[in-house]
Parts: structure tokens; sequence; C-alpha cells
């Protein structure tokens, strides 16, 4: 299948499972921030669960399809269009050469992923095909599409998932998570603003992570104010010295030297990526089972 | 040794060494073990300062068989330096033109320029985490005399290949980017390269130490760096 940009949207990107392996070089994860949509989105164009995604974020591109194929969209609820008329996006879209597709912005959510039948013919750094942003730098450009670029898909060489994959289940804004390293930081008071009360998402907020409204005491007693830097994950909550928690997400650094309080869930790390500027979510706190 | 596991959220195990001399050394034994052996269900590996992070797949292992790896892996993962480890000669420039902080690092340190660089290359370096940029190596083992503090408000624009000193560490800067550490060199290769396969030269627990060139070896060593003529094997031991 081939598709051709006419418009890229506010940012499109090639995502897949990222690149955990380079982790100890201190190279982000990266990739689709909301894993089980990309999942989804592969299982009904009959690609292997990890294959390359497009990652839509707020507004979508406009692409014409050059020769025939079938895509599929999940995550956030970017309507489909093909020449101009609503579709049903709950099942792959079959597109012929000559349609455009084109979407709606969601009126909730951030991100979503659209699935494009076939074997990706596009480049991959450290066994990855996700775009990664280092500050100015793009890691691997080509996975950030632009007006007339061409996207390229061969029959075969995907192999087809056996199984069904359920819908994801609608994302949340509760926001599930365990005691971090650090949680014995927080004050009381720290722990009663930031469990089970609202708290907003503020600017800035991207892939490397969600900043929060929040000034949360920490204890100092018996910590030197400066922690040794330790590995974060997806997910990791941190709070700053100006007592903000920010939560980490697929693009952030590999280690860090703030407090690291909480840990969400796995389950609530694809919720976290359709959180905008503005959305309140609250947090929930989970008992690691006993062993 | 003495060393806490401790599930970090329901996919991650964290090490934590207890904090003396041999924790950095221990931790990077754990995480050479684990890479080379490679146990069911590892997804990734985070080694830094006195501490691995080790994530998992939860549908291919679990907490409790993790756990009981590492504890497996503790009773190897002898500090001891091993066949695989680096010793890296990095010639480097320390012409004030690339010395960004070359004269607040005088007034601070109270040393002259001279004698502030032999300090500085006197000193071999240890490569205790890397992060904070792809490729960007803490160096340990920074001389007592040449700890410094950070600038009050970072550079907005560190050029790549800079050497900076800041607190007890040092550090190469692997790409352009913001930075607060106090910069003092250039290196005239790229440490990180998206483009190579193996895009970071050094590795955690590699050795480093700085040999000082003039402006004009810079020049040349550079220059042929960038026509992918400089053949730097001679500079690892």
């Amino acid at each position: 299948m081939r598709l051709r940009f006419v418009t890229s949207g506010l940012r499109t990107t090639t995502q897949d499972a990222g690149r955990p392996e380079y982790t100890h070089l201190g190279v982000p994860i990266s990739g689709a921030l909301d894993r089980a949509a990309m999942r989804y989105a592969n299982s009904l164009v009959g690609n292997a669960l990890h294959t390359p995604v497009l990652e839509l974020t707020m507004t979508g591109p406009r692409l014409i399809c050059e020769s025939a194929g079938k895509v599929a969209l999940a995550g956030a609820e970017f309507s489909a269009r093909v020449n101009n008329q609503l579709v049903d996006s709950r099942e792959a879209i079959e597109l012929t050469a000559g349609d455009e597709l084109s979407f709606e912005s969601p009126t909730t959510g951030v991100r979503g992923y659209l699935a494009i039948e076939g074997a990706w013919q596009v480049r991959t750094w450290l066994g990855s095909a996700s775009a990664l942003r280092i500050g100015s730098h793009e890691l691997l450009a080509s996975a950030v599409w632009q007006a007339k670029d061409v996207l390229e898909t061969r029959s075969g060489g995907v192999i087809p998932w056996p199984a069904m994959v359920l819908p994801p289940t609608p994302s949340t804004s509760m926001i599930r998570a365990y005691r971090g390293p650090e949680y014995d930081r927080l004050e009381p008071s720290a722990v009663a603003q930031l469990i089970g009360r609202p708290i907003t998402v503020v600017a800035p907020s991207n892939r490397i992570g969600l900043r929060t409204d929040t000034a949360l005491s920490l204890t100092h007693s018996a910590h030197p104010k400066e922690m040794v830097s330790s590995g974060v994950q997806p997910g990791t909550v941190q709070v700053t010295h100006d007592g903000q928690a920010i939560i980490l997400l697929a693009d952030a650094q590999t280690i860090g030297g703030y407090p690291r309080v909480l840990q969400c869930a796995s389950l609530s790390i694809d919720d976290l990526a359709q959180l905008r500027v503005g959305d309140q979510f609250s947090l929930t706190l989970l008992d690691y089972p006993t062993h | 040794m003495t060393a806490i596991i401790r599930p970090f959220g329901d996919t991650a195990a964290l090490v934590e060494f207890a904090s003396d001399d041999r924790a950095t050394p221990s931790a990077m034994a754990l995480n050479r073990l684990l890479r080379a052996e490679d146990p069911q269900g590892i997804v990734s590996t985070t080694p830094s300062y006195d501490s691995v992070l080790v994530t998992f797949d939860p549908t291919k292992t679990s907490y409790s068989k993790v756990h009981a790896a590492l504890v497996k892996l503790l009773e190897r993962a002898h500090p001891e330096p091993t066949a695989g480890e680096k010793l890296w000669s990095i010639p480097t420039c320390f012409d004030p033109s690339f010395a960004l902080d070359c004269d607040p690092l005088q007034h601070e340190l109270s040393l002259s320029w001279d004698s502030l660089v032999e300090t500085f290359c006197r000193s071999e370096y240890r490569v205790n985490a890397m992060g904070f940029l792809p490729g960007f190596p803490y160096l340990g083992g920074l001389a007592d005399t040449l700890h410094c503090s950070r600038m009050k408000t970072p550079r907005a624009r560190v050029p790549a290949s800079s050497v900076a000193i800041a607190g007890d560490q040092a550090g190469i800067y692997p790409l352009d980017s913001p930075g607060g550490w106090r910069i003092l060199a250039r290196i005239p290769i790229s440490l990180f390269n998206p483009e190579r396969q193996m895009p970071a030269l050094l590795a955690p627990n590699d050795r480093v130490s700085f040999l000082p060139i003039t402006l004009d070896e810079f020049t040349e060593l550079s220059h042929q760096w960038d026509h992918g003529d400089l053949d730097i094997r001679p500079w690892i031991s």
C-alpha cells in the first residue's frame, strides 16, 4: 500500500514498541505512548502487533492513497473521513487508489494511531522505527512525516497476529500507581495532595512527560538534598525541587536525580498518553502484592 | 555484597547497593552479567552509580522470577575489573576558544589555566552512568581541587563534544544542548552518532583519560574524523 502526505498534521510520527535495549547508553525508550491503541489498530489490519504505526497528535494529516490497502484507527477519536465522508472507524478502512483520507480532531484525548496494512518500508535506528526528538535534534528524522512524503508498505513479511485483540478500554483519568523508591520523601500533606485529589496537567507537557499544578512538600530529614541519579521509567512520578510532580513518558531521560515518589501501573500508562494540558486526573495508590 | 532488591511499579525491579566505594563497580558488574546472560523476560537494564533498574515483560516472567534471578547474579557480580573493560585516551584541546569557562574556572578554583589543565589530565576517569542525553557519560574521578559549581543560569547551547566539569564529576556533551556544566575543552570526535549502528562510543564502566593537544592538532584530527579517515582504535587499550 502507498500513501502520500498532502499535509502532515500537527506532529505525525512513526512509532512502534521503541528501543528499550539501549537505556544503559542513555537513549530514551521512545515508541508509541498509547501501546494498547497501537496493538489494536495493527490487529484490525492483520499486522503483527508491534508493526510501526502513525502517531497522530491533536491534528491529523491529510493522505492520498496511491495504491490500495487497509488502514485502521485507534486511540483518541480522530473521526476518519474518506473523500470527505465520515466512515466507521471501529473497523479497518479499505482504501483504493485516489481516495483521500482525512481526520477530524478529537474532542478529548491527544494521540491517535493509524495502522497501515503490510511491512513498512521505513528506516530504523537501534532496532526501532520510532521518531525521537532530543532538544532540537531529530535522531530519526525520516520518522517525522512532512507534506509530500510517501509512506509505502509491502504485502508479506508481516506475521499476522493469530488471536483476536479486544478493543482497548476507553481511556480514563483515574491513574493507578505504586509507591516509588523515594515515596517516603513525601510529607503527609504531600500524600494528601497527590493521592485521590484532582490534579491538572499544565504546560509544557509532551512526549517527555506531563507537568502538573502540584506544589508538594518533601521531607529532607536524613536525606541529602541532592539524590544520586538512578534509573527512571515511563510512568515514574518525580518531584522537582520546586515541589512539582512530573510524570515521565516514553521520551524521558533514562536516569534522574529527583525523588521518584510513585510509579504508575503499566495499565495506566496508556491513559497518560491521552491527557491534555488543562485536563484533570487523579492518582489511586495500589499496594504491591506480597511475595 | 550488600544490595537491596525491591519492586518499582509492576514491571520493574530496582537493585540498590550500599553507598560506598564498591557501589558503582558492583552496579556495573551486575549490569554486565545481566546483559551477558539475558535472563528470560528482561526488557531493559539501566545502571547508574549505586543502582541498576531492571524492567521486565510481565507476559514472559514475573517479579518473583526476576528477583530470584537477581539474587543469583548478585552472588557472582564481583566488582573486579574484567577483560571487556576499555581504557580510552582521548586527544583533547584546551584552547581558550573551546574552554568557554576558562576565566570563571581559574577564578573559582584559584588555579592558573596550565595547572588546571595539567591536574585535569593527570586523573583517570570512569563512566559511572550514561544519561541526561543519549551517550552523555558521567565521569567520576575528578581531582578534589577541580570540584566546582554549576552555572547559575545554564547556557542555551553547549557545542557537541565539549568537555565539562560540575560538582565532583566530569562529562562530555554528545550533542549540542543546553547545559550548566563548566566547559573547559573539546574533543575532535563525536561521542554519539545516531547513524552508527553502535551510536555511543563510551559505555558504562569504561575508563577515560584526556591527552592535551594543540589547536592545530585538533583541527587536523577533527578534519580526519569528519571525512571518516580517523582510526581511533589506537586510543583504546
